[in-house]
């Protein structure tokens, strides 16, 4: 027997709100993780300027002393009782880390560096240097006050 | 034919219940993620200004709580707040002192100074496109204001 009688769908709904609590947190998992790759670091630096007080009373016996070029050109001179050492040239990262490699052994107390660069060098190339020469000095100083 | 029931039916309840488990989930991914951040002390070194794009380096530090400086193309500011105006990260030529800093920098830094406590750190938070003279005249102001503690803010990674 075929039954005409309408039934009335309810339209009353309930929203369930656990999954799209559970994608947020998802999605915030993700942009957290994301941005935690991203991070700020701190390079120190020191500064040849100004200073009242020493830190050591003898200065240092040997000193490097690395000038970047606006033309990306690097010259390394050894300032001190090894200054009769040639002045070497680096056009690029590699040459760079090889020069100083060579210097940090053949050069007797070779420990303090001096950067400085031309002034319309960028920043960047500044920090890329720095990055170069601590790999194999610890301490970096900026100069050209 | 079909038995009409007689029997009431419960009415949807009005009231909406919270679902607490997946609400503390969130909050507790976010309570990890910030007490990691605050815990490396990385978090203070955000600068304020938003167009600053920092240079990137692989050979970092750890994060420091320190005074900031920030430089971007038109200004700059110090602890967030902004001392002097500059054109694409030029000085004006009456700003800048006959020892390479800057009169409005090292006044606003020498005045941090005093009141911290005459601490000597001191953070730079440069954009990467600056060029070496306008980040050699603020650390000239800095070294003017009692600074000898340096430390360059960059982004961890580098090339």
């Amino acid at each position: 027997m075929i039954n005409f009688q309408r039934h009335e769908v309810p339209l009353d709904f309930e929203l369930n709100l656990a999954p799209v609590i559970d994608c947020f947190t998802v999605l915030i998992a993700f942009v957290m993780i994301s941005t935690s790759f991203a991070s700020v670091g701190i390079l120190d630096a020191g500064v040849i300027a100004g200073g009242d007080t020493p830190k050591s009373d003898s200065p240092p016996k040997n000193r490097l002393s690395v000038e970047l070029g606006k033309d990306g050109m690097i010259q390394l001179r050894v300032i001190g009782t090894a200054s009769k050492s040639p002045e070497l040239k680096a056009e690029n990262a590699e040459q760079l880390q090889a020069h100083l490699t060579k210097l940090k052994t053949d050069v007797a107390e070779l420990n303090d560096v001096t950067l400085t660069a031309a002034d319309s060098v960028p920043y960047n190339e500044i920090v890329r240097v720095m990055e170069s020469l601590r790999g194999t000095f610890p301490t970096v100083a900026l100069g050209g006050f | 034919m079909m038995r009409k029931s007689y029997l009431r039916r419960k009415p949807p309840s009005s009231e909406m219940s919270l679902q607490i488990t997946s609400m503390a989930d969130v909050f507790m991914i976010l309570l990890v993620f910030l007490l990691k951040g605050y815990g490396s002390g990385v978090l203070d070194v955000t600068p304020v200004s938003g167009d600053i794009k920092m240079p990137a380096s692989k050979v970092v530090d750890g994060g420091k709580d320190a005074l900031r400086v920030e430089l971007s193309s038109s200004k700059v500011l110090v602890d967030g707040k902004p001392v002097a105006a500059i054109q694409d990260f030029k000085f004006e030529e009456d700003d800048l002192l006959r020892s390479g800093g800057s009169l409005k920098v090292s006044a606003a830094l020498k005045e941090k100074w005093e009141r911290s406590g005459q601490r000597t750190d001191l953070i730079v938070i440069a954009d990467q496109g600056a060029p070496y003279s306008s980040i050699k005249t603020v650390l000239a102001s800095a070294a003017i204001s009692g600074f000898t503690d340096f430390k360059l803010a960059v982004v961890n990674g580098g090339e």
